[in-house]
């Protein structure tokens, strides 16, 4: 029986030189959920991405996800986008199926190509010759033509045109497994608002508000972006 | 999994170095057949000798490039593979695989290795080739007598044998080398790769040090000695020993470079 706490933080601190980019975070997410992990830059959302990965280790605290501590387990159960590309010049998009298909045992050869040949894409295809556009397509299919616990998108819609946009956000929502949660952190709330069920507010490291967007909506009585705003807000320069 | 990763290297590394590796033996022997064919051709033509001359060096110098291709393309795979693959926007993807990091570097580490023997490989047999034409007999002889010796004395195949361990245990600490440098140059903010070759050049000084105070402490003992080395103990006791102590010298220093690599990419990884 899994239980139904999916990412458990527990005090969690990472201090960079000069700076503290998480602050005794404490964070449960339950699993089926689309959360909204949002702050401005520098708030600490990649930061959190990274350590949930194993790419980073925090100075103090704890983390769980399916109730064990980041390892290969984890590593496993989590598909992640980070806001680079990680292709290698000399791959095919065959060579980087191969890869997933070798790696990770919940890789779906077949939704991936189904998906990259919707968009012309063919096996044969050298990732050095792809636009910057495309090989973020393909990295976020091969995220989500995997069967994963969890989904770590790290800014998947920043910097890129509405159409691509809509793509992206269609490509994730109709993609993730049953009863996986997908974590998306982004400071474009407008665009990803409607599919959310919960929002993370994280400032200075810290996280200043955790709980479903019915409940802040009910609360605030305006949208989640309207929230942000509000809760964000600097002074104006004049 | 190490397995798997390391086809992916090998995969990585033909791709990047493979033309070289099939142009060098092949622009050898057409060196080796153009040379000869110019030699005997000279002969009867004495007044095309200077374009003669000209065409027939054009495949030695395009050898002669060919070799110093491969020199700095295995140098810059080494350095490159672990470099872009595990300290660059590559890394994001080879350290969210569900693989530990030793797994990570020990393929990375393999891979490296046996690019370099086969590199060097490679080149001496390329400059065997370029005497082949016109030399068969020669070369022909050359094997002949090989065989005849590892007949006639078949533990020098052992010697032979281990002597290849030893120089892959010397090439492999370069590599384990180079990837600490690597991996101590991450850790700063900027001027990474200036770090690492400092750290590199920390590392030798380091080691050279260390060198010299165990020629010290075990030096003068083996001094004392030697004047009956070659008649206290026999010839297959000294090889073996010479090789076992340089293949033990050689492997603490792979497990030192693999532990302190390993133990800042899992605590201090610093992905750009």
């Amino acid at each position: 029986m899994k239980s139904e706490i999916l990412v458990q933080c527990e005090h969690l601190t990472k201090i960079f030189p000069g700076k503290k980019a998480l602050d005794d975070v404490n964070l449960k997410i339950g699993r089926g959920k689309v959360v909204g992990l949002l702050g401005p830059n520098g708030s600490g959302k990649t930061t959190l991405i990274k350590i949930l990965n194993g790419l980073l280790q925090p100075n103090f605290g704890s983390v769980m996800i399916d109730a064990t501590p980041i390892g290969t387990y984890t590593k496993s159960q989590v598909s992640y986008l980070p806001d680079k590309n990680y292709f290698a010049d000399w791959m095919t998009v065959k060579d980087i199926f191969d890869l997933f298909s070798d790696f990770y045992a919940d890789f779906d050869r077949q939704k991936a190509l189904r998906m990259c040949d919707s968009l012309g894409i063919g096996e044969g295809d050298r990732i050095k010759s792809m636009s910057k556009g495309t090989k973020e397509k393909v990295q976020l299919i091969l995220v989500m033509s995997r069967n994963a616990q969890l989904y770590l998108l790290d800014e998947p819609i920043a910097g890129v045109d509405p159409a691509a946009r809509d793509y992206i956000m269609g490509t994730i929502i109709n993609n993730y497994a049953d009863n996986a949660t997908v974590v998306i952190s982004t400071h474009l709330i407008a665009d990803i608002e409607r599919v959310l069920d919960e929002v993370i507010f994280l400032k200075d490291g810290r996280i200043v508000r955790h709980e479903t967007v019915d409940e802040l909506k009910a609360q605030e009585g305006k949208s989640v972006d309207e929230v942000f705003r509000e809760e964000f807000r600097m002074g104006e320069v004049r | 999994m190490t397995g798997k990763l390391m086809k992916y290297e090998f995969r990585s590394v033909f791709k990047q170095i493979g033309v070289i590796w099939a142009a060098l033996p092949a622009m050898a022997i057409l060196a080796s057949f153009t040379g000869w064919i110019y030699a005997r051709s000279a002969l009867a033509q004495e007044n095309d000798q200077l374009l003669g001359a000209l065409l027939s060096r054009i495949p030695m110098f395009l050898y002669v490039g060919l070799f110093i291709a491969l020199v700095v393309a295995t140098l810059f795979v080494v350095v490159m593979r672990f470099y872009k693959g595990l300290l660059k926007e590559e890394g994001y993807l080879m350290h969210t695989l569900p693989v530990k990091e030793w797994q990570l570097i020990a393929s990375k580490g393999v891979t490296a290795t046996v690019t370099v023997l086969i590199s060097m490989v490679l080149a001496a047999v390329s400059i065997v080739l370029l005497n082949l034409v016109g030399n068969l007999s020669g070369i022909l002889y050359f094997l002949q007598a090989t065989g005849e010796t590892v007949q006639r004395y078949p533990e020098s195949l052992l010697y032979c044998l281990e002597a290849l361990l030893v120089v892959l245990a010397g090439i492999m600490t370069e590599v384990y080398k180079i990837y600490t440098s690597l991996s101590i140059g991450q850790l700063m903010a900027k001027h990474r790769m200036i770090w690492s070759v400092a750290a590199y050049i920390g590392i030798g000084v380091v080691l050279t040090l260390l060198g010299s105070m165990l020629l010290t402490a075990f030096g003068h003992p083996i001094m004392l000695i030697s004047d009956r080395i070659f008649t206290d103990f026999s010839y297959r006791q000294i090889v073996q020993t010479v090789l076992g102590t340089a293949f033990v010298y050689f492997a603490v220093q792979i497990a030192i470079f693999h532990v302190v690599s390993e133990r800042i990419l899992s605590l201090k990884l610093n992905l750009e």
